[in-house]
């Protein structure tokens, strides 16, 4: 800006720097959480390698001071261990501290395993948690692939990117729910300047977060080893599917016992009867032979075939 | 029928507008105190403290005005800077005259510079502004600036939006 009459105007009412917007952005976020009570749920997303953990391991190393030195436990790849670590914050009152749900779009969490009993819990757990202020990371590769409800109970949604080697490209993004919509819709992080609350200023939406490789080697070795034994097991699982045959069969056989059972007695899952045949419940036949939901469907059509085969 | 709805929306619109303008006068007027007080050579006498306050708003407003509005109180600065440097030339007026002549010009003109930022403040829309934070090695020392954000107390010369 030009001086006129040797007056100073960037001294008097100076353009914000960079690092005023880092500091009000993370000050923010850690006054939500240490200050003000509120829990903060984030998803992170993005395609491969473009350092969505990374991204989150630093965010939480800016907003919990007591995460570095738990790292390990910290990030977690399933629902009992999130559990694990919820209890351990309750039982040592640490307020605002950060856990990464690593990998959530494949775990229990996924949108492809709602209707499992786990994903129920981890739904349950995610809506009562709040009280701990946690910081919770949710690490996905698109923001479908985790289950409808944590999606509609993450407060933001940070994307990520990356071009090159030196840095992350964040977008972030607050969402919000629509009651009327089953759809979320976002807004950008505003800020506006503000001294004594006094004076207006632009309003300045926070459309993207540069972030570099901030941590120091050894830090991001931990975060590798910690994600590389997860991964490991993970294609050890798979090699080990060979012995799916065996699995189903097991499962063939449950169901098996379980029609024989039914049509010796049907009246533990009996629904109704129609045009004297009966009319078994999905439901019941999963709760009294502890089997999925799916495959006690499968129970249900294949005696209800069984009865009118007798009745005939 | 429907026109009388449109000029009715319109009015509506307007008076909105009317409102956040008049608040962020308002708010720009507030923030005198503090810039003045800020200011280690406040000593000023009553019209050169007018004078200087109107240079505090156009500084103020300088990052949100539009171009011709820049323009025009560029000119209207440049017109006192002009005067200013022919008092200076006129060594036959006592130093109490010149002192009094200077004074009334800066106010005059003061006050046009400081209806014309009032009058940009009150035509032009409250911008908004794309932003990227760099968080990278060679902009942040990491561990200052983490040490920075754990303040209990608010920090930086923002506040969030409550939109």
């Amino acid at each position: 800006m030009p001086n006129f009459l040797n007056l100073d105007v960037d001294h008097i009412y100076p353009e914000p720097t960079n690092e005023q917007f880092i500091l009000s952005f993370f000050n923010r976020l850690y006054m939500n959480l240490h200050v003000f009570n509120f829990s903060l749920f984030i998803v992170w997303f993005g395609k491969h390698r473009v350092g969505k953990s990374i991204s989150s391991v630093i965010f939480s190393i800016i907003l919990d001071p007591t995460f570095l030195d738990n790292m390990e436990q910290r990030i977690v790849y399933s629902v009992d261990d999130l559990k694990r670590e919820a209890r351990i914050i309750r039982d040592k009152k640490i307020k605002g501290a950060s856990i990464i749900y690593d990998e959530a779009g494949s775990g229990e969490l996924s949108n492809q395993r709602w209707y499992e009993q786990k994903a129920k819990r981890i739904n349950a757990i995610l809506q009562s948690i709040g009280f701990l202020n946690p910081f919770l990371n949710l690490v996905t590769q698109d923001f479908m692939f985790i289950n409808s409800q944590a999606r509609k109970l993450s407060h933001g949604v940070f994307e990520c990117r990356r071009t090159n080697n030196k840095y992350t490209v964040i977008k972030p993004l607050w969402i919000s729910n629509d009651p009327w919509s089953s759809k979320p819709y976002r807004n950008y992080p505003l800020f506006c300047e503000s001294i004594n609350d006094d004076v207006v200023s632009n309003i300045y939406k926070i459309g993207k977060i540069r972030l570099g490789r901030l941590l120091d080697e050894k830090t991001e070795q931990k975060y590798e080893e910690i994600s590389k034994a997860y991964k490991n097991k993970l294609l050890d699982e798979e090699d080990d599917e060979g012995n799916e045959e065996d699995d189903s069969e097991s499962m063939i056989d449950k169901v098996e016992d379980a029609v024989n059972d039914i049509l010796s007695n049907p009246d533990p899952v009996l629904s109704r009867m129609k045009n004297n045949y009966p009319v078994l419940n999905a439901q019941l036949i999963a709760f009294q032979y502890k089997l999925p939901i799916r495959v006690a469907q499968a129970v249900k059509i294949k005696a209800e075939k069984e009865f009118r085969n007798v009745v005939k | 029928m429907e026109n009388i709805r449109q000029s009715q929306d319109e009015n509506a619109h307007l008076n909105a507008s009317d409102l956040m303008h008049k608040k962020m006068i308002e708010s720009v007027f507030k923030s005198f105190d503090f810039y003045c007080n800020e200011d280690e050579n406040a000593n000023y006498n009553h019209s050169t403290k007018f004078f200087r306050s109107v240079q505090i708003i156009y500084a103020i407003l300088y990052r949100y005005l539009p171009g011709e509005m820049r323009v025009a109180i560029k000119q209207a600065f440049d017109e006192i800077a002009t005067y200013n440097k022919k008092i200076d030339e006129n060594k036959g007026l006592s130093d109490n005259n010149k002192k009094i002549t200077k004074c009334k010009k800066e106010d005059e003109i003061g006050g046009q510079i400081l209806q014309l930022c009032v009058l940009a403040l009150q035509y032009s829309p409250v911008n908004t502004e794309l932003k990227e934070i760099l968080m990278t090695s060679d902009k942040v020392n990491f561990n200052e600036i983490v040490k920075k954000i754990r303040s209990d107390k608010p920090i930086g010369i923002f506040k969030e939006e409550e939109i």
